[in-house]
């Protein structure tokens, strides 16, 4: 969806296992997953970049770029290692020991999951097309109904209807993405 | 609106109206990728048409692999290899030169290997892998699993076992050769 994304050619050679597109792929995103590693593991936020590009590559037949972006896509590997990593981590420390303690880690990785499937849609709100952001941004930031909107832009009203289900659509699909365990 | 108008994206909407993540990008630094590569380097087995070729079960003319095949023949008849886990059994088959078979296991986050009888060959270990072949029998992905000398029990969380069809111990020489011999003794179907 990225205009900086690898086109798809250069997926298909990620794909089929030139690891030339790998390192294409970590230039273009290791900044963002440092960055969400970082408010996941907090100090071992290095160590979750290198397993999620490992795990994105051993498993790198399973991303279908018909089905979502690859920044969903990574993200969603992002999420589960993360989680994975959280889970280990309460499991083994000698710290926490308590039902308390290992109820902190569940919230934990609830807020993970909240705080990357909100990256994951606003990031994917910026990419769509121009009309259709202006229509989904229109009635749920700024929370005008259809006819406000048709008023507002001078698109008939069965417009605004369909550009705000396809653009809802499309977000939904990159959501979907990021929530696929891989 | 709201999310009453779209039930169907409920969540995505409640998303979208809710306080937007803030994640700061990081530049990490190159040694980490450095660290990747090496990874790579160290599961990747380079798969020449040499390897290719001698990785199907075809030892004939390979005068090393069949000197080596005959001296593990010895060693092997009697053996037995399951391999365990919850989901399956399948039939692991003695190849080549090799002679008897046995019924296996496998599962998705671990392969428990357990060998009855596997003796050391002089200058050689045995290697556990995992292989997947196209419809035209050609080998297009396998990983090693390391050495294998007696009962093992190994980790897959960071194995898509799903792409893999094959469980394959191989004769190595111990060389500096990370490439699979083409000298499989023991092989079974996983899927």
């Amino acid at each position: 969806m990225s205009n900086t994304e690898l086109k798809t050619t250069d997926y298909q050679r990620f794909v089929s296992g030139d690891e030339r597109a790998l390192n294409e792929l970590y230039q273009e995103f290791s900044p963002l997953i440092l960055g969400i590693g970082r408010r996941i593991v907090g100090d071992d936020a290095e160590d979750l970049l290198q397993t999620v590009f490992l795990s994105a590559w051993k498993n790198r037949k399973q991303f279908d770029p018909n089905k979502g972006s690859m920044r969903s896509w990574l993200c969603g590997i992002t999420r589960y290692r993360g989680i994975d990593y959280l889970r280990k981590k309460g499991q083994n420390s000698s710290v926490l020991v308590s039902d308390t303690d290992l109820h902190v880690v569940d919230i934990r990785t609830e807020e993970v999951d909240d705080v990357l499937d909100s990256l994951v849609v606003h990031s994917a709100l910026s990419e769509i097309p121009n009309k259709l952001r202006n229509i989904v941004e229109l009635g749920f930031l700024q929370e005008l109904s259809h006819r406000e909107i048709a008023d507002k832009t001078g698109l008939p009203l069965g417009t605004v209807k369909s550009s705000m289900r396809r653009g809802l659509a499309l977000l939904q699909s990159e959501l979907e993405v990021s929530n696929v365990r891989n | 609106m709201s999310e009453t108008d779209y039930p169907e994206h409920e969540k995505l909407i409640s998303i979208l109206k809710g306080d937007q993540s803030r994640i700061i990008p990081e530049i990490p630094d190159n040694r980490l990728w450095d660290h990747i590569e090496s990874q790579l380097s160290a599961d990747r087995i380079k798969l020449t048409d040499d390897n290719l070729q001698k990785s199907v079960v075809n030892h004939s003319g390979k005068r090393r692999a069949l000197f080596v095949a005959a001296a593990a023949l010895l060693l092997l008849v009697g053996s037995f290899v399951y391999i365990n886990s919850s989901d399956q059994n399948t039939e692991l088959v003695a190849l080549g030169e090799f002679r008897g078979s046995d019924s296996a296991e496998a599962s998705n986050d671990s392969l428990s290997v357990k060998v009855s009888e596997l003796d050391p060959i002089d200058d050689h270990f045995y290697e556990l892998w995992l292989i997947n072949f196209d419809e035209s029998g050609a080998i297009v992905d396998l990983v090693s699993l390391g050495a294998i000398s007696s009962d093992i029990k190994v980790d897959l969380d960071d194995i898509d076992t799903g792409v893999f069809s094959t469980v394959d111990i191989s004769i190595e020489p111990d060389d500096e050769n990370a490439s699979h011999s083409g000298n499989s003794v023991l092989r079974g179907d996983i899927l």
